[in-house]
């Protein structure tokens, strides 16, 4: 196993009345894989993909848990150790490509930069680096591009320039977080693509989060499902498509396919993680709670429901049930 | 970066225009009559009239204004009613000591207000940050010129360690020939160490007041800027990728300052403003206090003299200042 997350815990704000950001989740990347990460804004699925590089938003700690990378524990390490970890073995890509690139330092160098703060090499080397990868994402005149600076460059550009910089030390992991949403339909699949293409070409495994079940049907090999801070669905991308198990599942299905079933969506919007509801923590939004099944009283454990897929729903058989056949095909 | 320099020009002649003609004019809706000033109460009328046309004061006020400005254009600021001396030679005799007084001021305040506002963003709300705000709030609370003397207690009257508030040289020391006009340099360059060491004395008090007020504004615009970048997306960014410590660092400091520089070149103007005060306090014979001396015996072309080149200094250290920023910020380059 690649990657391997154990009973990681996140909270945010202050230490007597936290926000319980991420709440004991595990989940495994092996070597090769294509990950899908999804769930709505506010699920804790950034989150938790930056505390793989132990980092948090401002305010949010790391309180809990384990996190594996090719067997060593990363969790404790020291600054400078996680400087040198950072970057060489897993690369990041985030949502904002040109939010996340230096304004007033050409592109080209920040990829070298990067290059040249984990490999010994010159300035010469790291600019053949850069150019190189410049052209491995799929970037034409890279030697133009490589002078850019980042508010000269369209959203899809920049998005490659994150790539190239993520990639630049050939990680063995990358991490992508929503790393199409600022862009348009069109560049999206290209950039996916490339993506796609450059992480097999590197040999490196991918962990797409995102909230768009279309990319995880289109990209990914398996798929985790977070709401409220937790797992609730964790399957292989065909028995996942072919029936859902989990409400929050449904709700971003049904979101996606623009359906206008209300009895298949999450009511309202995430609540604030400071108390946690007893029982299931979605069961105030749910379409499916139900006192007698122990929605309101029992936290629901991972069930497990054959072949690897697992859902945290105590009426998943009725929940994948549910879902008219129609939407199945997705 | 020369069309930037270009267009920045072409305002700054119109700006100076504009405030030669503002301040010509609003000198002579003054209720005060020069000609009553230089002739005497008791003139007779013959007198006050040759005064007057002595004093270009029977012409037009249009026909005055143009001539002045015409005469600008040609380096030629005018005569001094008190003194009959060119303008112009009046101030470049002063400007110096004014200029090494705000010169040395800006820069220790920086040399103070930068590491302590990168401490103080590095470590928010810790001792040192607090410590710093407080200290900003306070400096800025009073006047410069009330810190003035409150440090002419401590250090002359008091601890008795600086000279007295009695020009730039002790009284009897001759002052270096003159080459560059800077006391400072030129002592240097002539080999006088003892006068460099005594000009530094007596300058002393008047930096450290105009820095003390100074280093507050400079110390929270620092510390708000890098704060600001270091909690930017891209830093995150560039902590996720691993970048090396020094790299980080390099950045923090570029991209937090290009801004800070800006502003400080706005305080560069009020500093020409405030030194006419400290000058006043510690009797140093520069451009501030010539303006101070000139008004109250209603020496107007000195006056507007002092006014136009103050203002053409602080649109000359605005445009260095964004040319400066253009320099460290490509955005600004595009965009202009």
């Amino acid at each position: 196993m690649l990657l391997e997350v154990k009973d990681l815990s996140i909270e945010y704000g202050s230490v007597g009345a936290p926000n319980h950001g991420v709440c004991a989740v595990s989940f495994s990347i092996s070597e090769g894989e294509i990950v899908g990460i999804v769930g709505e804004s506010g699920s804790g699925k950034s989150s938790a993909m930056l505390a793989v590089l132990g980092l948090t938003r401002e305010g949010g700690r790391i309180v809990n848990g384990s996190v594996r990378f090719e067997g060593q524990e990363l969790l404790g390490l020291t600054r400078e150790e996680w400087r040198a970890f950072r970057g060489s073995s897993i690369g990041l890509v985030t949502q904002s490509p040109r939010a996340a690139l230096n304004p007033v330092r050409r592109v080209g160098e920040q990829i070298a930069e990067v290059y040249r703060s984990h490999r010994k090499a010159t300035k010469a080397q790291a600019r053949e680096r850069a150019l190189e990868l410049l052209r491995l994402v799929g970037i034409n005149d890279p030697e133009r591009r490589h002078d850019a600076y980042p508010h000269e460059l369209s959203g899809g550009m920049a998005q490659r320039i994150l790539i190239a910089i993520a990639l630049s030390c050939t990680p063995k992991l990358l991490i992508a977080d929503e790393p199409t949403s600022g862009l348009d339909a069109t560049v999206q699949a290209q950039v996916l693509d490339d993506l796609r293409r450059v992480t097999r070409e590197v040999g490196s495994s991918l962990a797409l989060v995102t909230h768009d079940l279309g990319i995880v049907a289109n990209y990914c090999d398996r798929v985790y499902v977070m709401e409220s801070g937790e797992i609730v669905e964790e399957s292989d991308v065909e028995s996942f498509f072919a029936r859902p198990a989990h409400p929050a599942s449904l709700a971003l299905l049904s979101k996606q396919q623009d359906s206008q079933d209300e009895a298949l969506r999450l009511r309202g919007a995430p609540l604030d993680r400071i108390v946690l509801p007893s029982g299931c923590f979605l069961h105030p939004r749910c379409p499916f709670a139900d006192q007698a099944s122990g929605c309101m009283t029992e936290h629901p454990p991972l069930y497990d429901i054959g072949a690897g897929h697992r859902s945290r729903c105590h009426r998943h058989q009725t929940v994948r049930d549910a879902l008219p056949s129609r939407y199945a095909s997705a | 970066m020369k069309t930037l320099i270009l267009k920045r020009l072409c305002f700054v002649l119109p700006q100076l225009v504009l405030v030669a003609a503002v301040v010509f004019v609003l000198l002579r809706i003054l209720p005060v009559d020069p000609v009553d000033r230089i002739a005497g109460q008791f003139a007779t009328p013959e007198l006050r009239a040759q005064v007057e046309e002595e004093l270009g004061l029977d012409r037009s006020l249009g026909t005055q204004l143009g001539s002045y400005l015409a005469g600008i254009f040609q380096g030629d600021f005018g005569t001094s009613w008190l003194t009959s001396d060119p303008v112009r030679e009046e101030m470049v005799e002063r400007f110096p000591l004014t200029l090494q007084l705000i010169t040395l001021a800006f820069f220790v305040a920086l040399a103070i207000a930068i590491p302590l506002g990168r401490a103080s963003a590095a470590r928010e709300g810790s001792r040192v940050d607090k410590a710093a705000q407080s200290y900003s709030l306070f400096a800025g609370a009073q006047p410069d010129f009330w810190w003035g003397l409150m440090f002419l207690f401590l250090f002359f009257f008091k601890a008795g360690i600086l000279p007295a508030p009695l020009g730039v040289l002790t009284p009897g020391r001759q002052a270096p020939d003159e080459i560059t006009h800077f006391i400072l340099l030129d002592a240097l360059i002539r080999g006088q160490l003892g006068v460099f060491v005594d000009a530094l004395r007596h300058l002393a008090l008047p930096v450290i007041t105009l820095a003390f007020v100074l280093t507050g504004p400079f110390t929270k615009m620092t510390r708000q800027s890098v704060l600001s970048v270091s909690k930017s997306e891209y830093m995150l960014y560039a902590d996720a990728t691993g970048l090396s410590e020094r790299a980080m660092k390099r950045s923090l400091l570029r991209n937090g300052l290009a801004p800070v520089l800006t502003l400080a070149a706005i305080f560069f103007g009020f500093l020409l403003g405030g030194a006419a005060l400290i000058e006043t306090v510690f009797t140093l014979n520069g451009l501030g206090l010539y303006a101070v001396q000139r008004m109250l015996v209603v020496d107007f072309p000195a006056v507007q003299g002092v006014v136009v080149w103050m203002t053409a200094f602080a649109l000359l250290m605005y445009l260095i200042m964004d040319l400066l920023y253009a320099a460290l910020d490509p955005r600004v380059r595009y965009s202009e």
